[in-house]
């Protein structure tokens, strides 16, 4: 059953996210993100990180996914729809990502043994992994936590600063 | 085997997102390639903290900060391309060259 459900959510990602990439509409680009984004929560929970599932939900799928299509509905235009979607560097890229996989499965391939070595048994089913997230981020990771806390912050204010208008003519402000 | 496949996946999904970054026009496009990438490396992390430290989840800690950092890029990447497309009036990456000699 885990098996059948992880085959269905990974072709579920791969197909989603080829079209994120190679589809020429933007916004059939940031639907098929939210798609591609809640197919890996739900493998997530296949690997029941349940805290992880719920912050990939609400983060990604609830949050991000949603600010993209703002965005297309802000400065989207109808016409630059079915313009070509891909820039003359599309070869250079294909061939960079090619490499890269080529590179990370060969190594994962080549770790195959030790990856069976170090295979866990099942883990206890049922356990919620919030409590020891929450002792991490509030024990070892306090510091983290904080400076993540004041990353958000300084995002806040500069997504703020940057989309403000300054004056009538619509410029950012330049100082 | 299945932590292998999980492991495959992300690395593909990584790929993915390193062709859009690189060879999409659209700027939004280019931003949602790159939290593709995000994901893979995510999906990653939790797959490492399955196999290595099955007792605990400092790894899903891991990918709990990479997706903090992710939404704040996300955020100041859209207000980006926002204050852009009102001074150039597009969203193709050609049309930036402002930093071009």
């Amino acid at each position: 059953m885990m098996q059948v459900l992880f085959y269905f959510f990974a072709a579920i990602i791969l197909v989603s996210a080829l079209g994120v990439v190679l589809l020429k509409n933007v916004v059939h680009s940031a639907l098929l993100l939210g798609l591609c984004l809640a197919m890996v929560a739900g493998l997530y929970g296949l690997l029941s990180a349940d805290f992880l599932f719920a912050a990939q939900v609400l983060i990604y799928v609830g949050a991000i996914a949603l600010l993209f299509l703002f965005v297309v509905l802000l400065c989207g235009r109808r016409a630059e729809f079915s313009e070509k979607p891909l820039n003359q560097a599309a070869p250079a890229g294909l061939l960079a990502a090619l490499t890269a996989l080529a590179l990370l499965a060969g190594v994962i391939v080549q770790s195959k043994a030790a990856l069976r070595l170090i295979m866990p048994g099942p883990s206890q089913a049922g356990a919620s992994t919030i409590v020891s997230i929450g002792n991490a981020i509030l024990g070892p990771f306090a510091v983290g936590m904080e400076i993540v806390g004041f990353i958000l912050l300084t995002a806040l204010v500069g997504a703020v600063l940057l989309t403000k208008r300054s004056d009538k003519t619509g410029d950012v402000k330049e100082e | 085997m299945e932590p292998l496949h999980y492991l495959l996946l992300s690395a593909a999904l990584f790929a993915i997102g390193v062709f859009g970054a690189v060879s999409r026009r659209n700027i939004i496009s280019v931003l949602m390639a790159i939290e593709l990438m995000f994901n893979g490396a995510n999906l990653n992390l939790v797959m490492a903290d399955k196999l290595l430290h099955p007792a605990g989840s400092l790894g899903q800690v891991m990918a709990l900060f990479s997706i903090t950092i992710a939404a704040c890029e996300a955020v100041v990447g859209l207000a980006l391309v926002l204050a852009i497309y009102r001074k150039y009036d597009t969203v193709f990456v050609e049309k930036f060259n402002l930093l071009k000699g």
